[in-house]
């Protein structure tokens, strides 16, 4: 049907859609800098043409959609990357934090005191009967003691902070997923509908890449346009639905955290995020806490066992330098009997081995002593409530409380767990350092004090001396940290490219959409004329008569 | 590519803050005078440096140590020389005593002066350094020797470490000295020996104990020169460790001292990559198409 008025219609037609194409140039213009934004392209197609007098007449244009320019592939891409990296600059702060409480290059470090207390040994070794010698020992040993009090308190203080961090994420990941499902619900409204939801999906991907930096997850987007999450095997966005990730206190450790979704533990299956390069960094604090430990008691131990076997220029003998070692116990959360376990001691400090120890019920009449690091089994026998149980030089009571022990049951027993907080210097007065190893009247015998310089290079823990091992955590440490500075480094530069390339699909240029712009304007001005000739023609017909 | 305007913008902002870091850097090390600040700044070397660092205060200790030993070997050496000078006189006095001419009379004077010579010899013996008898061994506070002579210290001597394997004593045993404990001469017995034999006019008593004197005399000469043997150990001892410590202070030095000439070439660079970085932003972000439209 070849009219004057069908031309008006496609002249119309053609006002409309370049009009709507305008539309779309406009938002992606006012959008350039919207993070997360995703540039939009108006889909302008022909019209269904028209048969007449055996031929095909168009019948002009139409915006049939409006489409994101999206790879989904990038998105994934960038998505784990993102993972990688938030792990790797999480993992590298919380150590350089560690390097920072640990750097021993300032000469205020453990390594210098622990020179300064055998220097001081020697200088007593040198000068047996001088007061000032003596006084100047314990205020040496006194540093000491203080730098291994605020190593462990920054220690501490570090992992509640790492603890409280966790807390948060698992509070943003619940918020993220909310909000992810409430998208969920609304995308799938529109596309249902039959229309597209790109900006409510540009929002989503934003929550997305958001939730990706704390967790790795996947993501597949379901036929109504829905995104399901899955984080560690795991649904956490189901559709509509978010499943909450939840804390709760792991049984097995004091002062951590296990990660719950789903009622399982998902603490080993995340494996990348920020949230990982905090659960990372706790390990890494708990085995260098547990290394500063058994230094401390070591120190303790080997100090004490020789300064104790001395005399003091007052005739005083057995007298311990540093504060003794206590004893750590506890029972296990889960278990189930009803014994209370009591009285740690350290009957003979020559037999400790520093190790920790744990006291395992079989039953409600036996017991076994189990070494955790050797992961031998030292003692055991029969149980009778309120009878001492001893084992390499320690002594604890396990009493029937509310009940008798049942099967599983443990107690976790420790002499080095908090050997850096509880160190601390017992002797105060200066003529009770045992520099002599004969008894009282020998005030220039020096044999014990020479014999306590020379623990500085004795191989007392885990096969070094003192020095040696404090260097070796310092220097792991740095490795350590260095080699997630260069890991977050490389994986920095390929997040970059990837979202160099995700940019370079979807983002927008102002260049492109200003010839657009003037394309569209262009392609008005022509309709507009389309209209007006058309106009004309009518006026012509009409003008006939 | 497709180059929007957000990516050259990024990646303008991302250049000129990787060169804003390593200007950071470089200045934190040049205020420092440091390259390694920390041990991750350079994990291969750190554990050296530690050590290193450990060593060089250990080193300090031992120079301390060998400074008191040389004090206190000093002290004793002039102790031995002064007894030395004295046992000289009373051989002196012995062989006129001993000659033929003496008398009872001449014999009594001469005691009077062996008996002043013995109490300076007993406080010789006496010697004290820095509030402690220097040769009592570890009975420090209580005279080495007592009116008559005897000795009342113990058997031992003090000894210092000097490295981390070897000890030096650092003094000499009265009794070994003077009293000939453990296989030697009684140098105090002689003496009084000497002065009851002067007071009974007993030649053949002066004789016996002139040669008690002489044996003494050699005894108090062979501590002497076991004291130059210990000075001259502490001495090279030290000056190993001026040598070690010298060689450790290099050590440290190369691994964590910065090259100044280095790090400010260096900066200048990364100052004129900045500039570049910068005035390039500047012109290309003055390109704008809608100037053209």
């Amino acid at each position: 049907m070849s009219s004057l008025n069908a031309i008006f219609n496609i002249a119309k037609s053609a006002l409309m859609a370049n009009q709507k194409a305008m539309n779309v140039t406009a938002h992606n213009i006012t959008n350039a800098n919207t993070d997360g934004y995703t540039r939009q392209r108006a889909i302008l197609s022909t019209n269904n043409p028209v048969n007449f007098g055996g031929l095909y007449f168009g019948t002009g244009v139409n915006a049939t959609g409006i489409q994101r320019v999206y790879d989904s592939f990038q998105t994934i891409q960038l998505r784990s990357s993102m993972s990688l990296l938030s792990k790797y600059e999480t993992t590298g702060q919380h150590l350089s934090a560690m390097e920072a409480i640990l750097n021993d290059f300032d000469g205020s470090g453990l390594s210098t005191r622990l020179d300064a207390l055998f220097n001081s040994f020697q200088e007593v070794a040198t000068n047996p009967s001088s007061y000032g010698e003596r006084s100047a020992l314990l205020a040496n040993a006194g540093v000491l003691a203080d730098t291994f009090n605020t190593i462990d308190s920054s220690i501490r203080l570090n992992v509640s902070n790492i603890n409280s961090t966790i807390e948060s994420k698992v509070t943003e990941i619940n918020s993220l997923t909310s909000q992810i499902a409430g998208l969920n619900l609304q995308v799938s409204a529109s596309e249902l509908s039959g229309l597209q939801a790109n900006d409510l999906k540009d929002r989503r991907d934003l929550l997305l890449d958001d939730l990706a930096k704390i967790v790795d997850i996947s993501v597949s987007e379901n036929e109504n346009g829905q995104s399901d999450v899955f984080l560690g095997g795991s649904f956490i966005v189901a559709g509509n639905k978010a499943s909450l990730v939840s804390l709760e206190a792991d049984p097995g450790e004091a002062g951590s955290y296990d990660i719950i979704l789903n009622g399982a533990t998902i603490n080993d299956r995340i494996s990348a995020g920020s949230l990982r390069g905090d659960l990372d960094a706790l390990d890494y604090y708990s085995q260098v806490h547990d290394k500063v430990n058994l230094l401390a008691a070591t120190l303790v131990k080997e100090v004490n066992l020789q300064h104790s076997a001395g005399y003091g220029t007052d005739g005083s003998t057995g007298t311990d330098f540093f504060s003794p070692l206590s004893v750590y116990s506890r029972a296990n959360s889960s278990n189930t009997g009803g014994t209370v376990i009591s009285g740690g001691t350290v009957t003979d400090l020559s037999q400790v081995t520093l190790d920790d120890y744990e006291i395992r019920f079989s039953g409600p009449a036996s017991y076994t002593v189990v070494n955790t690091g050797t992961n031998m089994v030292v003692s055991g026998g029969a149980y009778t409530s309120g009878s001492a149980i001893t084992f390499g030089g320690l002594s604890v009571t396990v009493t029937d409380g509310s009940g008798t022990p049942a099967a599983g049951d443990k107690f976790f027993v420790s002499v080095r767990e908090n050997a850096a907080r509880d160190f601390s210097v017992a002797v105060t007065d200066p003529a009770k350092v045992a520099a002599s190893s004969t008894a009282a009247g020998v005030p220039g015998d020096n044999s014990n004090a020479l014999a306590l310089a020379d623990l500085r290079d004795a191989a007392t823990v885990d096969g070094s001396s003192f020095g040696r091992f404090y260097s070796r955590i310092v220097t792991d440490l740095g490795t350590d940290v260095n080699s997630a500075r260069l890991n977050a480094d490389a994986q920095g530069m390929f997040t970059q490219e990837l979202v160099a390339a995700r940019e370079s699909t979807s983002g927008v240029s102002l260049e492109e959409e200003a010839i657009n712009l003037v394309k569209l304007q262009r392609a008005y001005e022509a309709a507009a004329k389309l209209m007006a000739t058309v106009d004309q023609m009518f006026e012509t017909l009409l003008d006939i008569r | 590519m497709r180059i929007t305007q957000k990516l050259s913008y990024d990646a303008y902002v991302n250049d000129i803050f990787k060169r804003q870091e390593a200007i950071y850097r470089l200045n934190k090390q040049l205020a420092t005078q440091k390259k390694v600040n920390a041990p991750s700044d350079d994990p291969v070397n750190a554990h050296n440096i530690l050590t290193s660092k450990s060593l060089l205060s250990r080193f300090g200790q031992y120079e301390r140590n060998i400074g008191t030993g040389l004090a206190h070997l000093g002290v004793a050496e002039q102790a031995l020389d002064r007894a030395k000078d004295v046992v000289m006189r009373l051989q002196e006095l012995a062989v006129t005593a001993s000659s033929g001419t003496a008398n009872s009379e001449s014999m009594g004077m001469i005691k009077k002066e062996v008996d002043n010579l013995f109490d300076e010899l007993v406080s010789i013996g006496n010697t004290s350094f820095d509030g402690r008898y220097v040769f009592s061994g570890y009975k420090t506070d209580t005279v080495a020797f007592d009116a008559s002579g005897v000795y009342q210290g113990d058997a031992n001597v003090q000894s210092i470490k000097v490295s981390p394997t070897s000890t030096v004593v650092i003094g000499v045993n009265g009794g070994e000295a003077f009293s000939g404990s453990g296989g030697g001469t009684d140098l105090m017995a002689a003496v009084s020996a000497l002065s009851s034999a002067l007071g009974s006019n007993d030649a053949a008593g002066v004789l016996a104990a002139r040669d008690g004197l002489d044996a003494g005399f050699s005894q108090l000469s062979n501590a002497v020169s076991d004291i130059g043997g210990k000075v001259s150990r502490l001495k090279a001892a030290n000056s190993d460790i001026s040598v070690y410590t010298l060689e450790l202070e290099s050590t440290i030095s190369t691994l964590e001292d910065a090259d100044i000439v280095e790090l400010i070439t260096s900066l200048k660079s990364d100052e004129v990559a900045l500039q570049a970085s910068l005035s390039s932003a500047g012109k290309v972000f003055s390109l704008n198409i809608f100037d053209y439209i």
